[in-house]
């Protein structure tokens, strides 16, 4: 079992088991608006309780707008930033409903739209070539439903990931119903060569790539500061030859998903830690855009920036 | 030096160069388990990784799956007993 930083990171009295199981069956058994209710109720609990977590969007709240707005008045940025984390966490809320509706027995299509947004042609001509491509995603709205999303438009999706406390449960419904499938990489070294094998074969390999899971990893600036990213996307984009596409799942309205796919990023060049570096600080960089266009859903719960 | 000899040497080089060890190839000892992390070396999966595709880079031999991955990423032996009985290019 994962004893590493992603343990640490999802540490929380909601984070267990029994919590998901039953706010599975309330969003899967009751009227949806009870459902999201009650998530209202217990979200509201959250926010006044868990003053880290709290803590850690605040920080990192901030530093997006000292980056973004530094003309800003203290005061009012201290009055935006505690409104924004309120909305964060409510939207967390939102984001956990969502997806226990997903992992549960009702009829997705209705309930949910995915809008498409960006070229997906590119991403289309990539896999006709036969080989697959890296899918980089953040903390930032639905991940999950970008997979689906993903599956739904006929993409082979593989959703690369880390154990947690309590959400690989529900996350592996959601992927089974959505045909994703899962393989978990913190625990056997082997699991590299199903990537591999997935790559060759055509699949997109679905990664979180904003938070340093291990010790592999380097420091880029993110909205000014540096910060630590993972180099294992970068890493296997390079020696597999495939791309990477950033890619989130937000939205505005509940249910109505965007599926933003941007621009993809190669990791090549004549010196291959520096081709790195470089396509991970674009990473960054495309990261930043889209958290700052989508900051209410941003659920980065830690610091971002003390570990670097 | 017989071939056994040069493409054992061929590994350790691979190895060390992959994982960026802090050692010299000849230290590497034949029999080291590669990922146990007290006995071996520790590697972990990205290791894994470039090991792979350096393998098939350097010596033109395959390790297509998970299975296969099993049995040939043990220690330097078990690399080199799969690159023999592949007909790897030294």
């Amino acid at each position: 079992m994962n004893n590493g930083a992603l343990w640490d990171h999802s540490r929380h009295w909601l984070n267990i088991r029994p919590i998901y199981a039953f706010g599975e069956w309330v969003l899967d058994s009751m009227p949806l608006f009870v459902g999201y209710g009650i998530t209202w109720g217990v979200t509201e609990m959250a926010y006044h309780f868990s003053p880290d977590q709290r803590a850690g969007i605040e920080a990192n709240v901030r530093q997006v707008l000292r980056h973004t707005q530094p003309a800003l008045e203290e005061g009012e940025r201290e009055r935006q930033v505690k409104r924004l984390v309120y909305k964060i966490f409510h939207n967390r809320g939102v984001w956990f409903a969502d997806l226990s509706v997903m992992a549960g027995r009702r009829q997705l299509s209705g309930l949910f739209n995915f809008e498409k947004s960006g070229d997906w042609r590119v991403l289309e001509r990539q896999l006709s070539t036969g080989r697959g491509a890296i899918v980089a995603s953040a903390h930032l709205g639905n991940w999950h439903g970008g997979g689906v999303a993903m599956a739904r438009a006929g993409v082979p999706v593989r959703v690369v990931m880390y154990h947690n406390h309590a959400g690989d449960i529900m996350d592996r419904k959601v992927a089974q119903r959505a045909n994703v499938r899962q393989t978990y990489i913190d625990s056997d070294p082997m699991a590299m060569m199903e990537i591999v094998r997935a790559l060759r074969s055509g699949e997109v390999l679905a990664m979180l790539v904003d938070k340093p899971w291990d010790s592999r990893s380097v420091a880029v600036p993110f909205f000014g500061k540096p910060s630590l990213f993972p180099l294992g996307p970068v890493r296997v984009a390079r020696l597999a030859g495939v791309p990477i596409f950033p890619a989130f799942c937000v939205w505005d309205r509940p249910r109505q998903y965007r599926a933003i796919l941007c621009d993809p990023i190669e990791v090549r060049g004549s010196d291959p830690i520096e081709a790195e570096h470089e396509a991970l600080t674009k990473l960054a960089r495309v990261i930043e855009t889209q958290v700052a266009s989508n900051l209410p859903v941003w659920f980065n719960f830690t610091p971002a920036w003390s570990a670097s | 030096m017989s071939n056994d000899d040069v493409l054992r040497t061929k590994v350790k080089e691979l190895i060390v160069q992959c994982a960026r060890l802090k050692i010299q190839p000849s230290e590497l000892k034949d029999d080291s388990p590669l990922f146990d992390k007290e006995k071996g070396l520790g590697l972990d999966s990205i290791d894994v990784l470039e090991i792979v595709v350096n393998i098939e880079k350097t010596f033109g031999v395959q390790i297509p799956d998970r299975e296969t991955g099993e049995k040939v990423l043990q220690t330097v032996n078990t690399i080199v007993d799969h690159l023999k009985a592949s007909g790897a290019k030294t």
